[in-house]
């Protein structure tokens, strides 16, 4: 028999068969060859071997590079399983997570505007931003304007109230200017009674006076004293009643306020 | 400063494959089983440079594997990298112990799995020994073989690379032989593939 192994057309063509770089028709040949001839199917194998021991030369420089390049890496922490166990269980956890840090941040931002509020928020504070000055009106052509409508509208509220006084029959009007004198002089329990007394005199009359004012100031009147309940029952009234003279001033008013203030008491 | 991000065994496994995205496998196993690895062979008698050893060792065979498509991925990458490095480490130890024996001695498997590996790591050191003949070569012959089988370059670009031959039906030729020259040292060297057979033998 032939020795096919010192024909070095048959290993190149091994070599062309390995790098697939023949025909069809020659792949077909050589494969018939393999199947038939063990020796050539050994050289073959030879061929594989050494082509796989290339390979993995090129491998063992690369890791041998690569460990001069991690090898500090290391040293570092690193049980993985605990990581990826933690990575994984926070994949879910993780929305969770941060849903629940914004959720804390909000209420943290929330209840600092409250403590804020809370300590901000007084009975004068709330009067004061809610008082509207009052003046009464002067009608042209009249020479002698009634004195107390001169000494109120000049916010001489002190002689309004000493001038009242000196009345022995008191008119709605006279209560009302009482009323808001005694608010403008920081004598909040002074108003109530005066503008209590004003409605008293609406009830039982047929001509209603300065009705929705007293409704309004009254309100102004029981938050300066610290009187929120009733405060706030009067602003039901006010509120209830969108003809009210005073109804969207009234709705002005906060509700949390109303509500620190009897936290406060 | 290394900064590494991290994979899952799935991207690990898919990077391995592609020569461009080994490096930041190889530097997350470095990260996160380095230590686990180095630990056994410290705690089986080896030193700090055994350790380093066997570890490079163990990735090369794993990258093998994976490249060869022969990683199932029935176990975990650190489990399997655990496999490889304790069936080295052992077998290194028995070679150590027989003063008379050159080789490593691999012992049969625990199981299936795990003689599947062992046969692997047979075929690995039997290929680590045909590289003492390939470095017999010469230098072309060397870098023209690692341009085709491990770059896996066409001849276009291995022509770039290697100038000093004409063009690329030289290169091709010159490829043949230095295959041939190599497959005939490998052809004339019974004793490796007796001894190579001998291994599979006693491990299988």
């Amino acid at each position: 028999m032939q020795d096919n192994f010192t024909d070095d057309s048959i290993i190149e063509q091994l070599i062309k068969y390995l790098d697939d770089e023949l025909s069809p028709k020659e792949r077909a040949s050589t494969e018939l060859l393999l199947q038939n001839d063990h020796t050539v199917k050994e050289h073959y194998d030879n061929l594989i071997s050494a082509r796989n021991a290339i390979k993995l030369k090129g491998i063992e420089q690369k890791i041998k590079a690569l460990h001069q390049h991690y090898y500090p890496l290391a040293n570092e922490a690193g049980d993985f399983k605990k990581k990826t166990a933690k990575i994984i269980k926070t994949g879910f956890a993780g929305t969770k997570k941060m849903i629940a840090s914004v959720a804390a941040i909000f209420i943290l931002i929330i209840s600092g505007f409250v403590v804020y509020l809370y300590t901000t928020t007084s009975s004068e504070s709330v009067y004061a931003e809610n008082f509207i000055s009052y003046k009464l009106p002067v009608l042209r052509g009249e020479n002698n304007a009634d004195e107390l409508d001169s000494l109120f509208n000049a916010g001489n509220f002190s002689a309004v109230i000493k001038l009242i006084g000196t009345k022995q029959q008191l008119t709605q009007k006279d209560y009302f200017l009482q009323g808001l004198s005694s608010l403008q002089t920081a004598n909040a329990n002074g108003a109530i009674i005066s503008l209590l007394a004003l409605q008293k005199m609406n009830d039982s009359s047929s001509e209603k006076s300065f009705a929705d004012e007293s409704d309004y100031y009254l309100v102004l009147a029981y938050i300066k004293s610290g009187n929120i309940s009733e405060a706030e029952n009067m602003l039901v009234k006010i509120t209830s009643n969108p003809k009210h003279m005073y109804y969207a001033k009234a709705k002005e008013i906060s509700k949390t306020a109303l509500t620190i203030l009897k936290w406060k008491q | 400063m290394h900064v590494i991000r991290d994979y899952s065994d799935e991207e690990i496994i898919t990077a391995l494959k592609n020569e461009k995205e080994t490096d930041g496998a190889i530097g997350f196993i470095y990260k996160n089983y380095y230590k686990s690895l180095e630990n056994y062979i410290l705690n089986n008698s080896g030193s700090k440079d055994d350790a380093a050893d066997l570890i490079q060792e163990t990735l090369v065979a794993f990258i093998d594997i994976v490249r060869e498509n022969k990683f199932r991925g029935e176990s975990s990458v650190k489990s399997f990298l655990y496999s490889i490095i304790r069936n080295l480490w052992l077998s290194e130890m028995r070679k150590r112990n027989n003063a008379a024996n050159r080789n490593r001695i691999f012992e049969k498997g625990r199981d299936a799995k795990e003689q599947a590996l062992v046969q692997e790591l047979i075929t690995k050191e039997y290929h680590k020994s045909i590289l003492n003949l390939f470095e017999r070569l010469g230098e072309k012959c060397k870098q023209l073989l690692m341009l085709v089988y491990y770059e896996d370059l066409s001849m276009k670009e291995i022509a770039a690379k290697m100038p000093e031959y004409e063009n690329e039906q030289v290169l091709r030729n010159k490829k043949y032989k230095c295959m041939k020259s190599l497959e005939q040292m490998i052809h004339e060297n019974d004793r490796l593939r007796i001894q190579f057979k001998n291994a599979l033998r006693h491990a299988g």
